[in-house]
């Protein structure tokens, strides 16, 4: 049999076992219905709503305290007010004097009191809420004026009713859709390149615990194997990686959680893409070294350790991503093979990374890739008949 | 005389201070049941990795059909390997068709071989279980049929009749000959049950510390060997009554059967043998033969390097 059909051949048998899996299932089924749960329940349950209750008196005050009551509701649109912000709804209750409207304020039953629609009382400056009842106001006072001068209230709502202007942003570098995209990437590739890369590890020491890699090598170049592991375990990966951002990606488009950001949702499915098979490629080499040292399962968390310790310090480093800005160890991170998976894509998907530097990074990661796998390809084949081997006698055979 | 099937020439392999394999040679003839015998550690499991390429020899040289061998000639071989192995969580037939695979055959060959050797093991209904699910006898016979599943011409099997109860011995034993009648192939096996290997074989091969120390075919290693072994059985139910210048040749006695071990420089003449015991005791059965091969592996073990 020629060497690619042998490394096809593991590489499918590769695949289809992980993808009957229990572990890729349940995974797979937990990462959607996160992402679920946390993109769409917050549009059902929407329960930032600020109840402000203010006194009203005097003059105006069942027509304003009508407003209040409508204001931020869905009748508001109607009623031809703007519509500032929205998560506030007043709860007005009228009161009889101006004295009682204080002593409401004072004793903190009301956070904002108005009298005769001209005053507004607060303990403090009334800040956004007071800017909102005071244009409220304002555009009552306007209404009232324009129905006193004979232009009734449809006449004005046809007048007043414009387009809300478009806004074009010049610099979205800083875009906050951006930063919480490039956060949930970098959790993403931390999570799979670590749980790829020790599956991995696990097929290699699975084999190794059965036995059964004697009889396989018996037949193909343990070259070969670790090529076909390494691809299949990977394809099942990208299958998880690109479910997970698809599942995501429907999501945004159906709850409008989250504006798209303006490069469109396939570049940053395609930078997460391309660093996941980059930086799991690169990981998933040295994971198949360290599994064909040991050959029980249960040895692999103490020897696995060591090369999950990058990955941790490239995902802590990538954090500084969510503040939106750039930090001097992130750009640095960003061209080290072992940390660049977990740092370039954040600067990619912010905007930090100017295309040179974006190409500089891939040469080195795939280079790196390239040397890991080549002593890989040795190293692996010396620990494969052997029960447990230490890492420095690996280097040694090879 | 033929090309041998296979040569191990020479083979030299230490690990450490241990000399694994010292300067091993064997030649094994197309189309024979070869035993392949030797005590614990003393380098069976070591020359047949060298076979599979699975160890690299520090000297030495593996020949196939006269010629060394190459990669692709492998994968006509079939190989169990002394720590069985096999994808627990895998399916029955699947797995077999993916190894069935590995040596090259073409999906559908692969598929077609599977399913007859589930239905010759009796285990046709438990092609979609798990490996895991079967039984250790059942997990057994699978392991032989990833060995046989692409129809190698040459089957190298470490200890295949370890842990098998007496039907598995006798349905492994069967298949294996099947194999050598039916299409000429060649098979070696390492056992320590010398009984069987003495039932079912034709050739054998003794290693002991990393070298052979005895090997051919075995009607003529008997007939070769110095020793004659002299069983006796009389209505005695002890052996007080052997005179005491046999008593040193005594290998074992049960019951009234006493076996003896002469050489053949001792001048033994069998007729006056049964003579002698005639005279002292009633004779219940009496025999006069090479040695079985247990005994020849015993004393060319126990007695070094010179058979």
């Amino acid at each position: 049999m020629n060497r690619p059909a042998a490394i096809r051949l593991v590489m499918a048998r590769e695949l289809t076992e992980q993808l009957k899996s229990k572990a890729f299932q349940i995974s797979t089924a937990v990462f959607v219905i996160g992402i679920l749960a946390a993109m769409v329940i917050p549009t059902i349950v929407d329960d930032s709503v600020d109840r402000v209750p203010v006194a009203v008196t005097g003059s105006g005050s069942a027509e304003i305290m009508l407003q209040l009551s409508a204001l931020g509701s869905e009748d508001e649109v109607a009623l031809g007010i703007p519509v500032p912000g929205s998560g506030i709804r007043f709860e007005p209750r009228e009161v009889s004097t101006r004295t009682a409207a204080v002593e409401a304020v004072e004793s903190g039953a009301v956070r904002l009191a108005i009298v005769d629609g001209r005053e507004i009382i607060s303990m403090s400056q009334p800040g956004a809420t007071g800017d909102l009842v005071e244009q409220l106001l304002y555009s009552y006072e306007v209404a009232d004026r324009f129905t006193r001068s004979g232009i009734s209230s449809i006449e004005l709502l046809a007048i007043t009713t414009v387009e809300p202007p478009t806004i074009t942003i010049l610099n979205d570098d800083a875009d906050e859709s951006n930063a919480v995209l490039s956060y949930v990437s970098s959790t993403l590739l931390y999570i799979t390149i670590i749980t790829y890369g020790l599956s991995v590890a696990m097929s290699v020491v699975n084999e190794k615990s059965s036995r059964v890699v004697e009889i396989v090598l018996s037949t193909i170049r343990s070259v070969d194997l670790l090529a076909g592991k390494v691809l299949g375990v990977g394809a099942t990966g990208l299958i998880q990686v690109l479910a997970i951002i698809g599942v995501a990606l429907v999501t945004i488009v159906f709850t409008e959680n989250l504006p798209i950001p303006d490069t469109g949702g396939v570049l940053p499915l395609l930078t997460v893409a391309m660093w996941f098979l980059l930086g799991y490629t690169f990981y998933a080499a040295v994971y198949a070294v360290i599994g064909s040292t040991i050959s029980k399962i249960e040895d692999l968390q103490g020897v696995a350790f060591p090369a999950m310790v990058p990955i941790l310090i490239g995902f802590f480093i990538s954090f500084s991503a969510l503040e939106g800005e750039e930090t001097l160890a992130m750009e640095i991170a960003s061209f080290i093979p072992f940390t660049a998976p977990l740092t370039m894509p954040p600067r990619m998907l912010l905007g930090f990374a100017a295309p040179w530097e974006v190409l500089v990074s891939v040469a080195l990661q795939v280079i790196g890739i390239w040397v890991v796998l080549r002593f890989a390809a040795k190293a692996f084949s010396g620990g494969l008949l052997a029960d447990r081997i230490r890492l420095r006698e690996v280097f040694k055979t090879s | 005389m033929d090309v041998p099937h296979l040569e191990l020439i020479d083979l030299h392999k230490r690990y450490g201070d241990v000399a694994a394999l010292d300067g091993c040679t064997i030649g094994v003839p197309r189309g024979s049941m070869f035993g392949f015998l030797g005590p614990n550690g003393a380098g069976k499991t070591t020359a047949m990795r060298t076979v599979f390429g699975l160890v690299q020899p520090d000297r030495g040289s593996i020949r196939y059909l006269g010629r060394t061998i190459e990669p692709a000639d492998r994968l006509r071989f079939g190989y169990m390997p002394e720590q069985r192995g096999l994808y627990a969580k895998m399916g029955v037939a699947s797995q077999l068709i993916y190894f069935g695979r590995l040596h090259g055959l073409a999906k559908g060959d692969a598929a077609s071989s599977t399913f007859r050797w589930l239905e010759l093991l009796g285990l046709a209904d438990r092609s979609d279980d798990r490996l895991e699910t079967l039984s250790h006898g059942n997990q057994q016979r699978i392991q032989l049929a990833a060995a046989l599943v692409h129809g190698p011409e040459l089957m190298i099997l470490d200890e295949p009749f370890s842990g098998l109860d007496p039907i598995g011995v006798r349905d492994m034993a069967q298949a294996l000959k099947q194999q050598v009648k039916d299409r000429n192939a060649t098979v070696i096996f390492s056992s320590h049950q010398l009984d069987l290997v003495e039932d079912i074989c034709d050739q054998v091969a003794v290693i002991n510390r990393g070298r052979i120390i005895l090997e051919g075919s075995l009607a003529a290693l008997q007939a070769d060997s110095p020793m004659r072994m002299f069983e006796i059985e009389t209505t005695h139910q002890d052996a007080e009554w052997l005179p005491d210048e046999w008593r040193e040749h005594i290998i074992s006695k049960t019951r009234g059967r006493v076996r003896m071990q002469f050489q053949t420089t001792d001048g033994i003449d069998p007729d006056a043998l049964l003579d002698r015991v005639r005279s002292i005791a009633e004779v219940v059965a009496f025999g006069f033969e090479p040695p079985s091969l247990s005994e020849l592996f015993l004393s060319t073990v126990e007695g070094g390097d010179a058979p």
